[in-house]
């Protein structure tokens, strides 16, 4: 069961705020300081999130992308009323995926190395940076001494935790885990590094429209920063506290392209196993499902082979989103806020639109893309994919309670 | 600079109560994490050089307040 969910994104530094964005439609792509001279000078940036505010002096000790984990990891086990003490410490773990670490603090402190000697390098660029420490971190602040596991599975980081987290979770190894995604990835060198890899919308001239999932014009993502944490735990613990659940997460599918270093196989033959291995997992059947929150970051080449393999699943049979429009692609935290995002369609019985789209591409031509305004349909049975360079594929199916 | 170092020690490391200058670090409960980042802070703010042996468990505040000042060392503004 997902009984907590906690959010800080470029929609909004809380949960509430994030879904109400998406629902509208409104895309958060704008001008990002931090990057400005450089060819791409935009970015979704996580904005109202007081990180001293929230997490007090030790946040001087992390690294932009544990304070988003952190922070989200407390708002989650708020959502889901769990008191302190209330697990047993070694029964409870965390799940984390990143794509990249601690990206800003590696290249602020070799700056710093450069321009001011080797005695100006923060004695704490390590443990600030390495990819392992927002699990860690998390697990420190919330006392959990069950697994603390750090997947980096490319973009798809997000939902392999959570595929992960179920795992724990039906082994019987965890009763409570949390489990999602991080990344603060908007930083000069990555802009720079993911443009001359010409896979970022250039659309300086209009941010607000650049990410533009399915659409015949999109050119690239838009990169984007924060975390979603879920917290997960049985039905049988929950149901015994009283709490209500947001959503079940029912199954899970992985597999490998074994292709290439950035592109997905053409024909989105793995990409499609995973996703028939999540549902079989989950014992139910594509036909069944009505919400495909699609991976669809709005580069050319990957949404036309996605929107097919959905074609090819699904048909026309369920609705598709992809709430990229709005977050712009947040690399390895995108799964779990589009896990999240999924868990509270099912609750609420809303699917977000898909942001900047007007003409659909002729890939993606046949399938039913949610866009204008949100549509309020029941959403009994849900998919969320992710994809990530090196050719990873990450599925998970959501069901209602 | 005995009263800059206190301030700092207060905010920064969230040191709680009364700072004496014969306090060590080791009585001020800073670990040696901490202390790496304090000498770090004190030479990029202070623009000195701090040594690893001139900030240990056993220094007290008023052991280096008087070695940054034998540096020059001036309280930022």
């Amino acid at each position: 069961m997902i009984t907590g969910i906690g959010m800080v994104t470029p929609a909004g530094a809380d949960t509430a705020t994030t879904w109400k964005t998406v629902c509208a439609g409104r895309p958060t792509a704008a001008a990002d300081p931090r990057l400005a001279g450089l060819t791409i000078d935009f970015s979704c940036m996580v904005t109202g999130f007081d990180a001293e505010l929230v997490l007090g002096v030790d946040a001087r000790r992390m690294d932009p992308f544990t304070q988003f984990a952190v922070a989200a990891a407390r708002a989650a086990v708020a959502d889901a009323e769990l008191a302190d003490g209330s697990w047993h410490p070694t029964r409870a773990g965390v799940v984390l995926g990143t794509a990249v670490g601690g990206q800003q603090t590696w290249e602020e402190q070799g700056q710093r190395l450069r321009d001011r000697g080797a005695r100006m390098v923060n004695p704490l660029t390590v443990p600030r940076a390495i990819p392992n420490i927002a699990a860690g971190t998390v697990a420190m602040d919330l006392g959990l001494h069950g697994p603390s596991l750090s997947v980096a599975t490319a973009c798809a980081s997000g939902t392999t935790a959570l595929g992960h987290a179920l795992d724990l979770i039906r082994a019987g190894r965890c009763d409570v885990v949390l489990a999602g995604g991080t990344e603060a990835t908007s930083t000069p060198l990555l802009a720079t590094a993911f443009d001359r890899l010409k896979a970022l919308s250039r659309n300086s001239a209009n941010p607000a429209g650049a990410c533009r999932p399915f659409d015949e014009q999109r050119d690239g993502f838009v990169l984007g920063e924060g975390a979603t944490m879920l917290v997960l735990e049985r039905a049988a613990d929950a149901a015994a506290r009283g709490r209500r659940a947001y959503a079940r997460l029912l199954g899970y599918g992985s597999t490998s392209d074994a292709y290439h270093l950035t592109s997905p196989a053409p024909d989105g033959h793995w990409a499609e196993l995973a996703l028939r291995q999540a549902l079989a997992d989950a014992g139910v059947h594509a036909s069944d499902v009505a919400l495909v929150n699609a991976h669809a970051t709005s580069t050319p080449q990957g949404d036309a082979i996605e929107a097919r393999l959905i074609e090819r699943v699904f048909g026309r049979g369920a609705a598709v989103t992809s709430t990229k429009g709005v977050t712009g692609h947040l690399l390895g935290a995108a799964g779990a806020v589009e896990a999240g995002l999924t868990a509270l369609s099912i609750a609420q019985g809303v699917i977000p639109p898909t942001a900047n789209f007007g003409s659909a591409d002729a890939d993606a031509a046949d399938i039913d893309i949610v866009h204008g305004t949100a549509r309020e349909v029941p959403v009994p049975l849900a998919v969320s994919n992710s994809f990530g360079f090196g050719g990873q594929n990450a599925v998970v199916v959501l069901g209602s309670v | 600079m005995f009263e800059y170092l206190c301030t700092i020690l207060s905010t920064t490391y969230q040191v709680s109560g009364t700072i004496e200058p014969t306090m060590t670090f080791n009585d001020l409960e800073l670990d040696s994490l901490s202390l790496a980042e304090l000498g770090a802070q004190l030479e990029d703010d202070l623009g000195v050089t701090v040594e690893e042996e001139n900030l240990t468990a056993e220094t007290t505040v008023a052991d280096i307040a008087a070695l940054l000042e034998a540096q020059g060392a001036v309280v930022p503004a």
